[in-house]
């Protein structure tokens, strides 16, 4: 028998000392060019405060004015988004309410679960009722014979090999 | 030199936009929805899990765990099950022809739990004709489809069950938590399940379009699937395409997100592929086969749409990024190419909010999960990681999916479930 597991699975010590650090160091380094992206922010503040901080240079390949052209668009983008929301939201709503009732619960008779697997309801219904059971399909997958191993009684009878 | 810029002009540009506005407004989009869903639907009754709502009444449930060579978590899965607290179900294990000793364990297992029923598939047949079977050797109303390396939440039913109280309702999915926090991989995975699976079920839902149930707990009433003629065996993922056909079909189908589900993902490069590239092909194999059908439910159009748009943008983001490799690996010439999404101010405001949205999804996630906040720091990652995951999937699922016979039944794959003391890594 196996022992039961945590139900969270953490063990980093499973694994070579060496990809743990990389890991560790990969990520702490990606942070670190985060706060560098952050860094202009910094400048604004400072410049609003009169402090002069030196230049930086590593966005002088991007140009700032194609960027502020995009980021013109996001408003309108996100107003499109909050009336798309609200309309899915109101339109959800109303069909909702409307066909409330046009799925009525079906009952799912065992019969007509056996005609559709081809099959007699009274033997069908001894399977549903079975604790171990083997399944033989056909090419196309519809079920082609089952044979109760274990009927629900209890009683058993050898497997098919 | 003509470059791409030039041959491409403005329509260059354009793609720029679209790679860099796509996630930025579909960020919002589901932060918003997000939002939406925790003030209409989550908050109440509340959010404690161990204290479902009292039902009506309490139907049938049977439990459906297909199996396909689980030696090893077959015990720990029905074992689990047999703790749910709702008062009626029953379970049935699917042995799909296991080569391993899964058939023993669940034989051995039906003299332990009076509530478990084995199947043997004397062949395997893949997962969908597993479920189909089952759910025809049962006489339960409602069907509950979980992995053979799933456990549930004790609570789990109450908070599925209740759904169908309404008739409209054909499917609800749960909550799926990841497990498997051993390595980086596995850590992204975690952020990823609250930020972003989490948003886009919980924005889905807000308005009233789940895209997919999650294959590894979703509840089904059995008339609905009767009603849409079972799972289909060909699609590689039956998870997407029955809910697409529950939607054409006109059922509901509803995200709870206090339906918890523990669930092993991959922690290898390898396995996290093959996961991926499966739901990527899945996801298109089902869109493409349905979309004639849509004329008959304008609201899927938009389903359809953001669909298309997200194919469209991971497409877009392998062209670029594979040619600014191609520029970085050429020293003699200069193709023009931009790091529009890693540097700069583009990086800068991308990765800034999807810092955000993955706060906003561990603070929705957090009564469920409470350890998550622990690994907003590896939650870095999330982006690049599952962008160029996600881009380089697309771009791979659609050749093979073309590639692939009309028809042929969809097998199991095997995935790898993460490490643990009982599956150390590889060396």
């Amino acid at each position: 028998m196996t022992k039961a597991r945590a139900l969270i699975i953490s063990h980093p010590e499973l694994q070579p000392m060496l990809r743990r650090f990389f890991a560790f160091a990969l990520t702490v380094a990606a942070w670190g060019i985060w706060v560098l992206l952050m860094l202009p922010l910094l400048w604004i503040g400072a410049a609003r405060l009169d402090v002069r901080l030196p230049a930086l240079d590593y966005f002088a390949h991007v140009d700032a004015t194609k960027l502020g052209q995009l980021l013109d668009f996001l408003p309108l983008a996100l107003l499109l988004v909050v009336i798309w929301l609200s309309v899915q939201l109101l339109y959800g709503l109303i069909v909702r309410v409307l066909r409330s009732t046009d799925k009525p619960p079906v009952s799912d008779a065992t019969t007509r679960v056996a005609t559709n697997a081809n099959q007699e309801s009274v033997e069908f219904s001894t399977w549903q009722s079975a604790r171990i059971v083997q399944v033989e399909h056909a090419a196309h997958g519809r079920i082609q014979n089952v044979h109760v191993v274990m009927a629900g009684d209890g009683t058993s009878s050898q497997p098919r090999v | 030199m003509m470059t791409l810029p030039v041959l491409m002009g403005d329509a260059w540009g354009v793609l720029l936009a679209y790679v860099f506005l796509y996630p930025l407004v579909m960020s919002f989009a589901w932060s918003i929805g997000a939002v939406v869903f925790y003030f209409l639907y989550e908050r109440h009754p509340h959010r404690i899990v161990n204290q479902p709502p009292v039902l009506a009444n309490y139907p049938m449930v049977a439990i459906l765990v297909p199996c396909f060579n689980e030696e090893a978590n077959a015990r720990e899965t029905i074992t689990a099950l047999m703790e749910l607290q709702y008062p009626n179900f029953e379970v049935l294990a699917i042995n799909d022809g296991s080569t391993d000793r899964s058939a023993e364990i669940l034989n051995s297992l039906v003299a332990e739990f009076p509530r478990l029923r084995v199947i043997h598939n004397l062949q395997n047949q893949g997962k969908a004709v597993g479920l189909n079977t089952a759910a025809q050797l049962t006489q339960a109303e409602i069907l509950l489809g979980i992995d053979g390396d799933a456990r549930l939440d004790p609570w789990c039913l109450h908070w599925l069950v209740r759904h169908f109280e309404e008739p409209v309702v054909g499917a609800v999915t749960g909550n799926p938590r990841v497990r498997t926090r051993s390595t980086l991989l596995g850590r992204i995975q975690v952020g990823e399940f609250s930020a972003m699976i989490g948003l886009i079920k919980r924005a889905q839902r807000s308005i009233g379009l789940v895209f997919t149930v999650s294959g590894v707990i979703a509840a089904f009433r059995r008339s609905a699937v009767r009603d849409i003629g079972f799972w289909s065996p060909d699609k590689l993922t039956e998870d997407v395409d029955i809910t697409w056909r529950l939607h054409l079909a006109g059922w509901e189908v509803r995200f709870e997100a206090r339906a918890l589900c523990w669930i092993l993902m991959p922690e290898t490069l390898r396995g996290l592929w093959r996961q991926r590239l499966r739901w990527a092909m899945g996801g298109m194999q089902v869109v493409f086969s349905n979309w004639r059908k849509l004329w008959r439910r304008p609201r899927l159009w938009m389903v359809f749409g953001e669909y298309s748009m997200s194919l469209m943008w991971a497409i877009g983001i392998a062209v670029l990024v594979f040619y600014r490799l191609i520029d970085l690996l050429l020293y003699q010439a200069d193709l023009q190419s931009v790091p529009i999404l890693f540097i700069g101010w583009t990086g800068l405001v991308l990765s800034t909010v999807c810092l955000m949205e993955s706060l906003l999804g561990i603070a929705l996630d957090h009564p469920y999960d409470r350890g998550l906040a622990k690994n907003f720091f590896w939650m870095i990652w999330y982006p690049i990681v599952y962008w160029m995951l996600v881009s380089s999937t697309a771009v791979c699922a659609l050749p093979a999916l073309l590639l692939r016979k009309t028809g042929e039944r969809a097998k199991w794959i095997s995935p790898d479930r993460g490490i643990s003391p009982d599956r150390p890594p590889n060396p």
